[in-house]
Protein backbone atom coordinates (compact mmCIF):
# COMPACT_ATOMS: atom_id res chain seq x y z
CA UNK A 1 0.00 0.00 0.00
CA UNK A 2 1.09 3.62 -0.84
CA UNK A 3 2.87 5.06 2.18
CA UNK A 4 3.44 8.91 2.75
CA UNK A 5 2.27 11.94 4.42
CA UNK A 6 -0.67 12.27 5.60
CA UNK A 7 -0.93 15.59 7.13
CA UNK A 8 1.28 18.01 8.65
CA UNK A 9 1.72 21.08 10.74
CA UNK A 10 4.17 24.42 10.81
CA UNK A 11 5.01 26.88 13.79
CA UNK A 12 7.06 29.48 13.29
CA UNK A 13 7.34 32.54 16.29
CA UNK A 14 6.31 35.35 15.36
CA UNK A 15 9.20 37.49 16.35
CA UNK A 16 11.77 38.62 13.72
CA UNK A 17 14.55 40.85 13.37
CA UNK A 18 15.66 41.88 10.08
CA UNK A 19 19.53 41.85 8.67
CA UNK A 20 19.66 45.95 9.18
CA UNK A 21 19.50 45.57 12.76
CA UNK A 22 22.41 43.53 13.22
CA UNK A 23 24.29 45.56 10.84
CA UNK A 24 23.23 48.68 13.16
CA UNK A 25 25.25 47.36 15.79
CA UNK A 26 28.27 45.08 14.14
CA UNK A 27 28.28 47.06 10.92
CA UNK A 28 27.93 43.75 8.75
CA UNK A 29 25.67 41.17 8.79
CA UNK A 30 27.42 37.45 8.11
CA UNK A 31 24.62 35.10 7.08
CA UNK A 32 24.77 35.58 3.35
CA UNK A 33 20.99 35.77 1.35
CA UNK A 34 19.23 36.02 4.63
CA UNK A 35 16.84 39.32 4.88
CA UNK A 36 15.44 38.22 8.09
CA UNK A 37 14.50 35.42 10.14
CA UNK A 38 12.53 34.01 13.20
CA UNK A 39 13.10 34.09 16.85
CA UNK A 40 11.59 32.20 19.68
CA UNK A 41 10.25 34.90 22.57
CA UNK A 42 11.15 34.74 26.26
CA UNK A 43 8.40 31.94 26.75
CA UNK A 44 9.22 29.43 23.61
CA UNK A 45 11.58 26.87 23.49
CA UNK A 46 11.99 23.67 21.23
CA UNK A 47 9.87 21.43 23.38
CA UNK A 48 6.93 24.25 22.98
CA UNK A 49 7.17 25.02 19.40
CA UNK A 50 7.32 21.20 18.96
CA UNK A 51 4.15 20.44 20.56
CA UNK A 52 2.31 23.20 18.72
CA UNK A 53 3.37 21.89 14.97
CA UNK A 54 2.45 18.39 16.04
CA UNK A 55 -1.09 19.36 17.44
CA UNK A 56 -1.76 20.32 13.66
CA UNK A 57 -0.68 17.29 12.71
CA UNK A 58 -2.66 15.08 14.39
CA UNK A 59 -5.70 17.26 14.10
CA UNK A 60 -8.94 14.93 14.05
CA UNK A 61 -7.36 11.67 13.83
CA UNK A 62 -7.41 8.67 16.39
CA UNK A 63 -4.38 9.29 18.57
CA UNK A 64 -4.47 5.60 19.48
CA UNK A 65 -3.75 4.97 16.05
CA UNK A 66 -0.21 6.57 16.11
CA UNK A 67 2.28 3.75 16.65
CA UNK A 68 5.73 5.60 15.92
CA UNK A 69 7.01 8.98 17.27
CA UNK A 70 10.05 10.37 15.68
CA UNK A 71 11.48 13.34 16.93
CA UNK A 72 14.32 15.84 15.93
CA UNK A 73 16.09 19.07 17.07
CA UNK A 74 20.43 19.90 17.46
CA UNK A 75 18.72 22.43 20.10
CA UNK A 76 16.51 20.58 22.82
CA UNK A 77 16.32 22.18 26.30
CA UNK A 78 17.82 19.01 28.15
CA UNK A 79 21.25 16.94 26.49
CA UNK A 80 20.01 13.99 28.84
CA UNK A 81 16.79 13.17 29.22
CA UNK A 82 13.76 11.36 27.10
CA UNK A 83 12.28 14.47 24.84
CA UNK A 84 9.74 12.69 22.91
CA UNK A 85 7.81 11.85 26.81
CA UNK A 86 6.79 15.71 26.68
CA UNK A 87 4.80 14.89 23.47
CA UNK A 88 3.32 11.89 24.26
CA UNK A 89 2.26 13.10 27.19
CA UNK A 90 1.06 16.69 25.61
CA UNK A 91 -0.36 15.26 22.46
CA UNK A 92 -2.16 12.42 24.71
CA UNK A 93 -0.76 10.01 22.80
CA UNK A 94 -0.48 5.83 23.38
CA UNK A 95 1.97 5.34 26.31
CA UNK A 96 3.17 1.74 24.70
CA UNK A 97 4.55 3.73 21.70
CA UNK A 98 8.09 3.57 20.38
CA UNK A 99 9.38 6.69 20.21
CA UNK A 100 13.24 7.69 18.58
CA UNK A 101 15.23 11.10 19.29
CA UNK A 102 17.39 12.56 16.53
CA UNK A 103 19.79 15.19 18.19
CA UNK A 104 23.32 15.45 17.09
CA UNK A 105 22.88 17.10 13.66
CA UNK A 106 20.96 19.41 10.91
CA UNK A 107 20.63 16.07 9.11
CA UNK A 108 18.49 14.99 12.25
CA UNK A 109 15.63 16.36 10.82
CA UNK A 110 15.22 14.08 7.83
CA UNK A 111 16.95 10.97 10.11
CA UNK A 112 13.76 11.41 12.35
CA UNK A 113 11.71 11.36 8.96
CA UNK A 114 13.48 8.16 7.55
CA UNK A 115 13.36 6.40 11.09
CA UNK A 116 9.11 7.05 11.14
CA UNK A 117 8.92 5.47 7.61
CA UNK A 118 11.07 2.84 8.24
CA UNK A 119 9.58 1.61 11.91
CA UNK A 120 6.09 2.01 10.30
CA UNK A 121 6.82 0.07 7.78
CA UNK A 122 7.86 -3.00 9.31
CA UNK A 123 4.99 -2.61 11.71
CA UNK A 124 2.53 -2.01 8.43
CA UNK A 125 -0.40 -0.40 9.68
CA UNK A 126 -1.44 2.88 11.85
CA UNK A 127 0.26 6.00 11.72
CA UNK A 128 3.73 7.63 12.58
CA UNK A 129 4.59 11.32 13.61
CA UNK A 130 7.89 13.11 12.96
CA UNK A 131 8.13 15.97 15.21
CA UNK A 132 11.20 18.47 14.12
CA UNK A 133 11.63 21.66 15.97
CA UNK A 134 15.40 23.36 16.25
CA UNK A 135 16.43 26.77 17.01
CA UNK A 136 20.53 26.63 17.42
CA UNK A 137 22.23 28.89 19.01
CA UNK A 138 25.53 30.42 18.79
CA UNK A 139 27.16 33.25 20.85
CA UNK A 140 26.36 36.67 19.95
CA UNK A 141 30.29 37.24 19.21
CA UNK A 142 30.51 34.76 16.55
CA UNK A 143 29.70 35.22 13.08
CA UNK A 144 27.61 31.72 13.19
CA UNK A 145 24.82 33.24 14.98
CA UNK A 146 23.87 36.02 12.43
CA UNK A 147 21.80 33.61 10.71
CA UNK A 148 20.78 31.58 13.25
CA UNK A 149 16.35 30.99 13.29
CA UNK A 150 13.87 29.09 14.69
CA UNK A 151 10.39 26.93 13.51
CA UNK A 152 9.11 23.70 13.97
CA UNK A 153 7.78 21.08 11.23
CA UNK A 154 5.54 17.98 11.99
CA UNK A 155 4.76 15.05 9.56
CA UNK A 156 1.75 12.78 9.88
CA UNK A 157 3.20 9.26 7.72
CA UNK A 158 0.27 6.58 7.22
CA UNK A 159 -0.35 4.33 4.64
CA UNK A 160 -3.26 5.15 1.81
CA UNK A 161 -4.96 8.61 1.14
CA UNK A 162 -1.47 10.45 1.26
CA UNK A 163 -1.18 13.94 0.17
CA UNK A 164 2.88 12.89 -0.82
CA UNK A 165 3.46 9.63 -1.64
CA UNK A 166 7.05 8.66 0.16
CA UNK A 167 9.18 7.02 -3.19
CA UNK A 168 12.69 6.50 -1.51
CA UNK A 169 15.73 7.85 0.30
CA UNK A 170 19.50 7.46 0.08
CA UNK A 171 22.06 8.52 2.38
CA UNK A 172 25.63 9.83 2.16
CA UNK A 173 28.35 10.14 4.99
CA UNK A 174 31.76 11.16 4.98
CA UNK A 175 34.08 12.46 7.63
CA UNK A 176 34.85 16.25 7.65
CA UNK A 177 36.13 16.87 11.06
CA UNK A 178 36.31 20.34 12.41
CA UNK A 179 32.69 22.03 10.73
CA UNK A 180 29.91 23.31 12.63
CA UNK A 181 30.02 21.58 16.20
CA UNK A 182 28.80 21.89 19.60
CA UNK A 183 31.28 20.40 22.24
CA UNK A 184 29.51 18.79 25.19
CA UNK A 185 28.32 20.86 27.80
CA UNK A 186 27.98 23.71 25.79
CA UNK A 187 25.10 25.21 24.44
CA UNK A 188 26.68 27.00 21.38
CA UNK A 189 27.99 25.69 17.94
CA UNK A 190 31.02 26.72 16.56
CA UNK A 191 33.49 26.55 13.66
CA UNK A 192 36.35 27.65 12.42
CA UNK A 193 36.14 29.24 10.19
CA UNK A 194 36.99 27.58 6.86
CA UNK A 195 34.08 28.17 4.17
CA UNK A 196 35.59 26.47 1.49
CA UNK A 197 36.01 23.45 2.97
CA UNK A 198 33.01 23.54 4.54
CA UNK A 199 30.92 24.17 1.19
CA UNK A 200 33.49 21.17 -0.40
CA UNK A 201 31.83 18.96 2.53
CA UNK A 202 27.95 20.19 1.75
CA UNK A 203 28.80 19.62 -1.97
CA UNK A 204 30.17 16.04 -1.94
CA UNK A 205 27.48 14.91 1.11
CA UNK A 206 24.51 16.77 -0.68
CA UNK A 207 25.59 15.63 -4.08
CA UNK A 208 26.45 12.09 -2.68
CA UNK A 209 22.68 11.22 -1.45
CA UNK A 210 21.13 13.22 -4.32
CA UNK A 211 22.96 10.96 -7.03
CA UNK A 212 22.33 7.54 -5.05
CA UNK A 213 18.53 8.24 -4.52
CA UNK A 214 18.14 9.24 -8.51
CA UNK A 215 20.13 6.50 -9.49
CA UNK A 216 18.08 4.10 -7.10
CA UNK A 217 14.98 5.76 -8.78
CA UNK A 218 15.65 6.15 -12.15
CA UNK A 219 15.37 9.55 -12.45
CA UNK A 220 16.97 12.43 -13.65
CA UNK A 221 17.10 16.44 -11.77
CA UNK A 222 14.58 17.43 -14.48
CA UNK A 223 11.88 14.93 -13.34
CA UNK A 224 11.49 16.63 -10.47
CA UNK A 225 8.96 19.55 -10.20
CA UNK A 226 10.72 21.11 -6.84
CA UNK A 227 14.30 20.47 -5.00
CA UNK A 228 14.33 21.16 -1.56
CA UNK A 229 17.62 21.71 0.29
CA UNK A 230 19.68 22.60 3.95
CA UNK A 231 19.78 26.13 3.87
CA UNK A 232 22.44 27.16 6.17
CA UNK A 233 22.57 30.48 4.67
CA UNK A 234 20.49 31.91 1.87
CA UNK A 235 23.05 31.87 -0.99
CA UNK A 236 25.53 28.89 -0.77
CA UNK A 237 22.66 26.28 -0.35
CA UNK A 238 21.81 27.36 -4.06
CA UNK A 239 25.19 27.57 -5.89
CA UNK A 240 25.44 24.50 -4.76
CA UNK A 241 22.05 23.15 -5.88
CA UNK A 242 22.78 25.01 -9.22
CA UNK A 243 26.15 23.24 -9.61
CA UNK A 244 24.20 20.06 -9.51
CA UNK A 245 22.01 20.66 -12.16
CA UNK A 246 19.19 21.89 -10.27
CA UNK A 247 17.19 25.34 -11.37
CA UNK A 248 15.89 28.48 -9.64
CA UNK A 249 12.55 27.67 -10.81
CA UNK A 250 12.90 24.17 -9.14
CA UNK A 251 14.65 25.90 -5.98
CA UNK A 252 12.49 29.09 -5.15
CA UNK A 253 9.34 27.30 -3.65
CA UNK A 254 11.21 25.84 -0.67
CA UNK A 255 13.81 27.98 0.22
CA UNK A 256 12.55 29.97 2.97
CA UNK A 257 16.80 31.26 5.10
CA UNK A 258 15.94 34.30 3.08
CA UNK A 259 12.80 34.87 5.87
CA UNK A 260 13.37 32.49 8.44
CA UNK A 261 17.24 32.20 8.43
CA UNK A 262 19.00 28.97 9.34
CA UNK A 263 16.02 26.69 11.51
CA UNK A 264 18.79 23.86 11.96
CA UNK A 265 17.33 20.03 11.67
CA UNK A 266 14.17 21.94 10.25
CA UNK A 267 15.51 23.75 7.38
CA UNK A 268 14.78 21.31 4.68
CA UNK A 269 11.38 20.20 6.21
CA UNK A 270 10.05 23.70 6.62
CA UNK A 271 10.89 23.82 2.67
CA UNK A 272 9.02 20.97 2.58
CA UNK A 273 5.74 22.02 4.06
CA UNK A 274 5.90 25.47 1.58
CA UNK A 275 6.00 22.90 -1.31
CA UNK A 276 3.20 20.83 -0.10
CA UNK A 277 1.00 23.57 -0.18
CA UNK A 278 2.01 24.55 -3.39
CA UNK A 279 2.57 21.86 -5.43
CA UNK A 280 0.32 19.97 -7.71
CA UNK A 281 -0.96 16.65 -8.11
CA UNK A 282 1.52 13.82 -9.73
CA UNK A 283 3.79 16.45 -9.20
CA UNK A 284 7.53 15.19 -7.98
CA UNK A 285 9.91 16.44 -4.76
CA UNK A 286 13.09 15.79 -4.06
CA UNK A 287 14.78 16.96 -0.44
CA UNK A 288 18.30 16.95 0.40
CA UNK A 289 19.17 17.62 4.32
CA UNK A 290 22.73 18.27 5.26
CA UNK A 291 24.63 17.80 8.84
CA UNK A 292 27.77 19.28 9.69
CA UNK A 293 30.53 16.47 10.30
CA UNK A 294 28.62 15.22 7.99
CA UNK A 295 26.40 13.73 6.18
CA UNK A 296 23.06 13.88 3.80
CA UNK A 297 19.72 12.38 3.37
CA UNK A 298 17.96 12.54 -0.03
CA UNK A 299 14.08 12.04 -0.06
CA UNK A 300 12.09 11.67 -3.14
CA UNK A 301 8.11 12.47 -2.38
CA UNK A 302 5.40 12.50 -5.41
CA UNK A 303 2.14 14.74 -4.87
CA UNK A 304 -0.67 12.61 -5.01
CA UNK A 305 -3.67 15.22 -3.66
CA UNK A 306 -3.99 18.40 -2.43
CA UNK A 307 -3.52 19.16 1.49
CA UNK A 308 -7.54 19.29 2.96
CA UNK A 309 -6.83 21.99 4.71
CA UNK A 310 -4.51 24.91 3.09
CA UNK A 311 -2.62 27.86 4.18
CA UNK A 312 -1.59 26.43 7.47
CA UNK A 313 2.06 27.37 5.76
CA UNK A 314 1.58 30.68 4.47
CA UNK A 315 -0.02 31.77 7.56
CA UNK A 316 2.84 30.98 10.01
CA UNK A 317 5.35 32.73 7.40
CA UNK A 318 2.77 35.58 7.88
CA UNK A 319 2.33 35.71 11.06
CA UNK A 320 4.83 38.42 12.19
CA UNK A 321 6.52 40.98 14.70
CA UNK A 322 9.55 43.03 14.72
CA UNK A 323 12.00 43.46 17.17
CA UNK A 324 15.40 45.38 17.19
CA UNK A 325 18.72 43.97 18.48
CA UNK A 326 18.86 45.11 22.10
CA UNK A 327 15.14 42.93 22.12
CA UNK A 328 16.97 40.41 21.16
CA UNK A 329 19.64 39.93 23.01
CA UNK A 330 17.30 39.69 26.25
CA UNK A 331 15.21 36.84 24.23
CA UNK A 332 18.61 35.29 23.90
CA UNK A 333 19.41 35.98 27.53
CA UNK A 334 22.47 37.61 26.43
CA UNK A 335 22.16 40.74 29.08
CA UNK A 336 19.79 40.08 31.79
CA UNK B 1 0.83 30.08 38.55
CA UNK B 2 3.02 29.85 41.92
CA UNK B 3 6.13 27.70 42.29
CA UNK B 4 5.60 24.24 42.24
CA UNK B 5 7.42 21.12 44.19
CA UNK B 6 8.38 18.13 40.74
CA UNK B 7 6.01 15.68 41.78
CA UNK B 8 2.93 17.97 42.66
CA UNK B 9 3.54 19.29 39.11
CA UNK B 10 3.70 15.97 37.60
CA UNK B 11 0.37 14.80 38.79
CA UNK B 12 -1.20 18.23 37.10
CA UNK B 13 0.50 17.81 34.03
CA UNK B 14 -2.51 16.88 31.82
CA UNK B 15 -4.43 20.20 32.97
CA UNK B 16 -1.36 22.19 32.22
CA UNK B 17 0.05 20.59 29.05
CA UNK B 18 -3.01 19.89 27.31
CA UNK B 19 -6.14 21.20 29.61
CA UNK B 20 -7.81 18.06 30.70
CA UNK B 21 -11.16 19.25 32.73
CA UNK B 22 -13.19 17.26 34.37
CA UNK B 23 -16.95 16.63 33.78
CA UNK B 24 -19.51 16.08 36.67
CA UNK B 25 -21.23 12.73 35.93
CA UNK B 26 -24.39 14.13 37.83
CA UNK B 27 -24.65 17.87 36.42
CA UNK B 28 -22.54 18.01 33.37
CA UNK B 29 -20.42 20.97 34.76
CA UNK B 30 -16.72 21.08 33.28
CA UNK B 31 -14.45 21.48 36.13
CA UNK B 32 -11.43 23.29 35.31
CA UNK B 33 -8.69 23.19 37.10
CA UNK B 34 -9.74 19.92 38.07
CA UNK B 35 -11.59 19.97 41.65
CA UNK B 36 -12.32 17.11 44.11
CA UNK B 37 -15.72 18.22 44.45
CA UNK B 38 -17.93 19.69 41.77
CA UNK B 39 -18.19 23.30 41.43
CA UNK B 40 -21.63 23.23 39.94
CA UNK B 41 -23.98 20.72 41.69
CA UNK B 42 -21.47 20.90 44.85
CA UNK B 43 -21.84 17.48 45.68
CA UNK B 44 -20.81 15.11 43.37
CA UNK B 45 -17.33 13.44 43.01
CA UNK B 46 -17.82 11.31 39.94
CA UNK B 47 -16.39 12.57 37.02
CA UNK B 48 -14.94 11.63 33.57
CA UNK B 49 -12.08 13.65 31.94
CA UNK B 50 -12.66 15.84 28.97
CA UNK B 51 -9.67 17.71 26.92
CA UNK B 52 -10.61 21.33 26.76
CA UNK B 53 -10.74 23.12 23.22
CA UNK B 54 -8.58 25.72 24.78
CA UNK B 55 -11.02 28.31 23.43
CA UNK B 56 -12.21 31.23 24.93
CA UNK B 57 -13.11 34.93 25.61
CA UNK B 58 -11.57 37.47 27.67
CA UNK B 59 -14.00 38.07 30.71
CA UNK B 60 -11.38 40.52 31.59
CA UNK B 61 -8.01 41.63 32.30
CA UNK B 62 -5.27 43.12 34.15
CA UNK B 63 -2.05 44.67 32.70
CA UNK B 64 0.71 43.94 35.54
CA UNK B 65 4.01 45.97 35.15
CA UNK B 66 7.49 45.01 36.58
CA UNK B 67 6.86 45.72 40.43
CA UNK B 68 3.62 43.42 40.87
CA UNK B 69 5.15 40.43 38.91
CA UNK B 70 5.77 37.30 40.81
CA UNK B 71 8.65 35.85 41.14
CA UNK B 72 8.62 33.46 38.51
CA UNK B 73 8.05 35.97 36.15
CA UNK B 74 11.26 37.86 37.18
CA UNK B 75 13.13 37.06 33.74
CA UNK B 76 9.93 38.50 31.96
CA UNK B 77 9.87 41.43 34.06
CA UNK B 78 13.40 42.01 33.92
CA UNK B 79 13.33 42.10 30.19
CA UNK B 80 10.95 45.07 29.91
CA UNK B 81 7.37 46.25 30.89
CA UNK B 82 3.97 45.03 31.27
CA UNK B 83 1.94 42.11 30.32
CA UNK B 84 -1.22 41.00 30.14
CA UNK B 85 -2.84 38.47 32.88
CA UNK B 86 -6.79 37.61 31.48
CA UNK B 87 -9.76 36.25 33.00
CA UNK B 88 -10.91 33.73 30.17
CA UNK B 89 -14.30 32.00 30.21
CA UNK B 90 -13.77 28.82 28.16
CA UNK B 91 -16.22 27.72 25.69
CA UNK B 92 -16.87 25.09 27.91
CA UNK B 93 -17.92 27.15 30.81
CA UNK B 94 -15.05 27.62 33.23
CA UNK B 95 -13.20 31.11 33.85
CA UNK B 96 -9.47 30.83 34.53
CA UNK B 97 -6.75 32.84 35.36
CA UNK B 98 -3.96 32.92 32.81
CA UNK B 99 -1.37 35.04 30.62
CA UNK B 100 -2.13 36.77 27.57
CA UNK B 101 0.88 36.31 24.77
CA UNK B 102 1.30 37.76 21.15
CA UNK B 103 -0.97 40.87 21.81
CA UNK B 104 0.19 43.97 23.41
CA UNK B 105 -1.83 45.68 26.37
CA UNK B 106 -3.42 48.38 24.52
CA UNK B 107 -4.71 45.86 22.20
CA UNK B 108 -6.57 43.88 24.77
CA UNK B 109 -10.22 43.88 24.42
CA UNK B 110 -13.03 42.35 26.75
CA UNK B 111 -15.05 39.77 24.70
CA UNK B 112 -11.72 39.07 22.30
CA UNK B 113 -11.77 35.50 21.26
CA UNK B 114 -8.39 33.52 22.32
CA UNK B 115 -6.79 30.05 22.32
CA UNK B 116 -4.60 28.41 24.74
CA UNK B 117 -0.81 27.67 23.47
CA UNK B 118 2.19 25.66 25.50
CA UNK B 119 4.48 28.07 26.47
CA UNK B 120 7.57 27.81 29.10
CA UNK B 121 6.29 29.26 32.28
CA UNK B 122 9.18 29.28 34.24
CA UNK B 123 12.94 27.22 35.56
CA UNK B 124 13.37 25.79 38.71
CA UNK B 125 16.45 24.09 39.33
CA UNK B 126 17.46 23.34 35.44
CA UNK B 127 13.89 21.97 35.35
CA UNK B 128 11.42 23.73 32.57
CA UNK B 129 8.53 24.08 33.56
CA UNK B 130 5.69 24.29 30.62
CA UNK B 131 1.97 25.60 30.68
CA UNK B 132 -0.67 27.24 28.82
CA UNK B 133 -1.06 30.60 28.22
CA UNK B 134 -3.34 32.33 25.93
CA UNK B 135 -2.98 34.58 22.21
CA UNK B 136 -5.80 36.17 20.22
CA UNK B 137 -7.32 33.96 17.68
CA UNK B 138 -6.03 35.32 14.29
CA UNK B 139 -8.87 37.10 13.23
CA UNK B 140 -9.69 39.29 16.45
CA UNK B 141 -5.68 40.78 15.77
CA UNK B 142 -7.69 42.51 12.76
ZN1 LIG C 1 -21.78 18.46 39.35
Amino acid sequence: MVLGVIDYGIYIPRLRIKAEEYIKVWSRFSARGVKEKAVMDLDEDVMSMALESAEQAVEGVDLRDVKVLAFASTSPPYSERLLSSFLVEGLGLNRNIFTSEHISSTRSGTEALISCINNLKSIDEGLGLVVVSDSPSASMKDNLEHGLGASSASFLIGFGDVVAEFEGASTYVAEFPGERFRPRGSDRIKDLELRGYYLDSFHENVSGSVKLLLDKLGRKSSDYSYFVIQQFNGVDPLRVALKLGFTINQLKTGFLAPILGDTGACSALIGFLRVLECAEPQEKILIASYGSGAGSDALSFKLTRKPGKKGKVSKALNKREYIDYLSYLKLKDAII
Amino acid sequence: MAYVSIPLYKRTIPQRYKLIGLKCKRCGWINFPPKGICKGCKVSSEFEKVKLSGKGTIYSYTVITAAAAPPEFSKQEKSGGSYVVALIELDEGPRIVAQLVNCKPENVRIGMRVESTIRKIYEDEGVVRYGFKFKPVEESLK
